[in-house]
């Protein structure tokens, strides 16, 4: 093999290892799960793996991954007949079989309230909000336009706020006022 | 903090714990092994 592919493969693996913890993050957003998030990664890696001649290299190797997981992870949940999108029945389920595996207790409600987004909403939440992409960045992972993204942050943040009994007129008093203008302005 | 700024947080704070438990080894291993598969596949090419 030749010295320029050599390191070629060398950057392309050191690539995909400094990306995997966020992309794990990702899975584990997606799927609300630690064994089928990793289950998710392991595919997508293998993926990206046999794909590595597809990625143009010096273009962005994380909206890649990011793209070829949430491809795996729709692909599959198809084919499993809508089995993750269930919400309720098995998000009891499980939440109450390995609690310690979610790390600390007040985020478990956070969890629990982003299990039950739309899946829609809860990428287009988990990718500008967390995973570090520009809303362009995300309209191209998610194929789809930048406002649809804009407008699906702004309802999974409405809806996050309803859920966890987040609200200004609740929690904050006498600014409840500043707070109605802030999801105002988040409301278009 | 309003209600957003709250939402961000606890969302970051959330996806921050599971990056911060870092690359599981199955991760590594599969890593290393298609790297040497790869590597076999090519010094076979190569004779």
């Amino acid at each position: 093999m030749s010295k320029e592919e050599d390191n070629d493969d060398r950057i392309f693996k050191r690539d995909l290892l400094a990306s995997l913890p966020n992309l794990r993050a990702f899975a584990v957003s997606l799927t609300g799960r630690h064994d089928k998030a990793d289950d998710l990664v392991q595919d997508t890696i293998m993926k990206a793996w046999a794909n590595q001649k597809s990625f143009t290299a010096g273009t962005n190797m994380r909206a890649w991954l990011f793209t070829i997981l949430r491809n795996e992870f729709y692909s599959q949940m198809r084919k499993r007949g809508r089995e993750v999108q269930d919400s309720d029945g098995l998000f009891s389920e499980r939440f109450s079989v390995h609690p310690e595996q979610y790390g600390r207790l007040d985020l478990q409600d956070f969890r629990a309230a982003l299990d039950k987004l739309p899946d829609d909403q809860r990428e287009a939440i988990v990718l500008v909000g967390a995973a570090g992409f520009a809303y362009e960045e995300a309209a191209e992972i998610c194929g789809c336009a930048v406002g649809t993204i804009k407008s699906r942050v702004s309802r999974a943040r409405t809806r996050l706020q309803e859920l966890l009994g987040v609200s200004g007129e609740v929690d904050y008093g006498p600014d409840a006022g500043d707070a109605a203008i802030t999801s105002r302005a988040f409301g278009g | 903090m309003s209600p957003n700024a709250s939402i961000s947080r606890k969302l970051r704070e959330f996806y921050d714990a599971v990056q911060e438990e870092g690359i599981p080894d199955r991760f590594l291993d599969l890593l290393e092994r298609l790297d040497h598969a790869e590597r076999n596949a090519k010094s076979v090419d190569a004779k």
